[in-house]
């Protein structure tokens, strides 16, 4: 049973209930403050007096542009604890074009109405103009200036089904959807999370995150879940773990963290970077869970993590977690059993990508390994539907659905988007997958999103840029990911007449590298005509995604271009395929 | 560190963030724009912390925001140890 039945009551509250608990952020030289719960409260007290200054009321939207986590946490909380909805939005990329950046971000303010975008002070250059071009928009405020409030705080009444917050998906740039989260879904899912799955308590726990605030994993999973059931934080900088992987391990070391979560690149990038005396330093004995989701799990990935960690520093072999969810569910909706090594399912590729079904590997032929995602929530389902809406047996690929109370309401003053995914009490998950013995397996996705680093890509927006290209052929660009070393890679099919493309290639990754911050892996030029199209001329994503893993796509009478570390690159493919038969022969023995 | 010494690192961090392209890596220049590395963000920031951890050094994030180019974050290099 939940202690609290809004987030708002569990803010003005744990503090009281859980004062010894604290949330502690790291700044980008390693210096740590700890925020007691009761301190909590009193600083989001006096920024909700600060907001309501500025004439927010309940029921208004407020942007939220903020890079210094403490200022945007509490920032955040103030506005839950008098009823008005933050809009969280990333700040902008180091590296990457600011007009579609500054686009996207007037596009969110617009849909979600926004009344005045909070920032801090150093974006304020890129962010004045939001103001003209945003008419609901009439204010632009420093989040530095929040602090300062002499006037009490006057808190509304807060129910379970009021809003919470607004989570706008990355969606494409001209489409964002504002996932609409009410308290209720939030002390659910927090409640399943923390207590039913992760069995975490005050006590005995302490969640450890770099993971950016803004996106839900980190702002729902590590900022409102602890605070909700009393739990202690420390909060590591995005770009500080970025540059220096292995502050992630050694702040859990130090500080004893007993939960964590990330991406799988994290896991191959935290592997890849360690260093020989921290490992012999670390005790990692006190990790129980470490979540991954939010992109495809690799399996070697996992693997090497946990061969290598455990072995050296003493990690839970169980410790990895995959785990599934999605920002319409509020953050997720299954995980892999607290007690168990992570769980995989071995197939035979052909049948599993002809007819959509499970079968024992054959000797000698490839094999494909699918990581189970445990089973879901308790009083929550997951089905694999057909395109009729009709639930599929386990072991048969169909659209992952999800129902339970979990599921958010809808997006925000999008009725359309909202009955494409919200259909007969199902959350149409877009993903593709199956059951099997009760536990949920993600294999694709329906749309052909690309997920890179964490950041969902539409295959659209990339192959639109590259199409502007002069001799990329218009309407011949396929975007598609490939498994890569350390997690999903960038490959780009262009078909284009020119036989030395050299420069074509250098100019369509530059365009690329500008508009979307986007750096391609393999870059394919092929001959018109290639490209395997349906008998209504439109693009097949996935079959061209099949043809190139198998080598074919190259082989289509085309001229490849490309350095020769393209070719040692496909070569590693061939070479992994053969190695995964040989595994399959020697499963089978 | 020399210049020729200063190259081949930055040569070094390229080849360890994004080895598929350890060849392109071998002749680039200092003249090159991060811009048409097209590397992704994080493969651009392991880059720094691979430089950063074989010289000792600390880049603080001011000098990061104005490098442009290889040349410049060679400039970072040679001009020497902050203390990390």
């Amino acid at each position: 049973m939940a202690k609290y039945t809004t987030v708002a009551e569990a803010i003005a509250r744990v503090g009281i209930d859980h004062p010894e608990q604290d949330y502690v952020f790291q700044n980008m030289q390693g210096e740590e403050t700890s925020y007691p719960f009761p301190d909590v409260e009193k600083a989001t007290a006096k920024r909700a007096a600060a907001l309501q200054e500025l004439g927010l009321q309940k029921g208004d939207r407020v942007g939220l542009i903020v890079i210094e986590p403490e200022d945007f946490v509490l920032t955040f909380l103030a506005a839950v604890r008098i009823g008005v909805l933050p809009v969280p939005l990333y700040p902008p990329m180091s590296f990457g074009s600011l007009d579609a950046y500054v686009e996207r971000t007037a596009k969110v303010l617009d849909t979600s109405e926004s009344s005045i975008l909070i920032a801090s002070t150093k974006l304020e250059n890129v962010l004045w103009g939001l103001v003209d071009r945003v008419p609901s928009l009439r204010k632009l405020v420093r989040v530095e200036g929040l602090k300062e409030s002499n006037r009490t705080p006057n808190f509304p009444e807060i129910t379970p089904e009021d809003t919470c917050f607004l989570q706008y998906t990355s969606g494409s740039t001209s489409d964002p959807k504002g996932v609409i989260v009410t308290h209720a879904n939030l002390i659910e899912n927090c409640h399943q999370i923390i207590v039913n799955r992760l069995k975490m308590t005050p006590e005995a726990s302490k969640g450890v995150s770099w993971l950016p605030l803004y996106h839900d994993m980190g702002l729902i999973g590590f900022v409102l879940a602890p605070l909700v059931n009393g739990i202690p934080v420390v909060f590591i900088p995005t770009m500080r773990f970025i540059k220096r992987p292995s502050v992630w391990l050694d702040t859990i070391h130090r500080h004893r963290g007993t939960q964590t979560f990330a991406p799988n690149f994290a896991y191959a990038l935290a592997t890849r970077r360690v260093r020989k005396a921290d490992l012999e330093r670390w005790d990692l004995s006190c990790l129980k869970s470490c979540g991954c989701g939010a992109e495809p799990i690799q399996p070697e990935t996992v693997r090497a993590f946990t061969d290598l960690f455990s072995e050296k520093c003493d990690m839970p072999r169980t410790a990895v977690l995959p785990a599934y969810g999605m920002a319409e569910a509020t953050l997720a909706i299954a995980f892999k059993p607290l007690d168990e090594e992570m769980k995989t399912n071995i197939v035979d590729a052909a049948t599993y990508e002809g007819d959509g079904k499970v079968v024992e590997p054959v000797e000698g032929q490839p094999y494909l390994e699918h990581v189970s995602c445990g089973p879901a929530f308790d009083g929550h389902e997951v089905v694999a539907m057909d395109d009729e809406g009709n639930i599929l047996p386990e072991g048969t690929e169909g659209e992952l659905c999800l129902r339970g109370p979990s599921n958010t309401k809808g997006y925000y003053k999008n009725p359309e988007a909202t009955a494409a995914t919200h259909r007969n009490g199902w959350l149409h998950t877009g993903d593709l997958g199956y059951m099997l013995d009760g536990e949920v397996y993600i294999t694709g996705r329906l749309k052909d999103l690309i997920i890179l680093n964490g950041r969902n890509i539409h295959p659209q927006s990339i192959e639109w840029v590259a199409a502007e290209v002069k001799h990329v052929r218009k309407g011949n660009v396929v975007a598609f990911s490939r498994p890569g070393q350390r997690s999903e890679e960038l490959v780009l099919a262009c078909e284009t007449r020119l036989d030395d493309t050299a420069e074509l290639e250098a100019a369509v990754r530059q365009l690329v590298q500008k508009e979307l911050s986007l750096a391609i892996d393999h870059l394919v030029f092929i001959k018109p005509g290639s490209l395997p199209k349906t008998s209504s001329g439109k693009l097949q994503r996935r079959k061209t995604r099949q043809l190139y893993l198998n080598g074919d796509l190259l082989g289509r009478g085309s001229r490849q271009a490309g350095a020769t570390a393209d070719k040692l690159t496909l070569a590693k493919h061939v070479a992994a395929s053969i190695w995964s038969r040989a595994k399959a022969t020697a499963l089978l023995r | 560190m020399n210049d020729t010494e200063i190259l081949a690192l930055i040569r070094d961090a390229l080849k360890d963030v994004a080895p598929n392209r350890a060849s392109e890596w071998d002749t680039v220049a200092l003249d090159k724009s991060i811009e048409q590395l097209s590397l992704d963000s994080i493969a651009t920031m392991e880059m720094v912390g691979f430089l950063e951890d074989k010289t000792e050094a600390t880049f603080p994030d001011e000098e990061l925001a104005k490098v442009n180019s290889l040349g410049d974050l060679a400039s970072l290099v040679r001009a020497g140890r902050v203390s990390a």
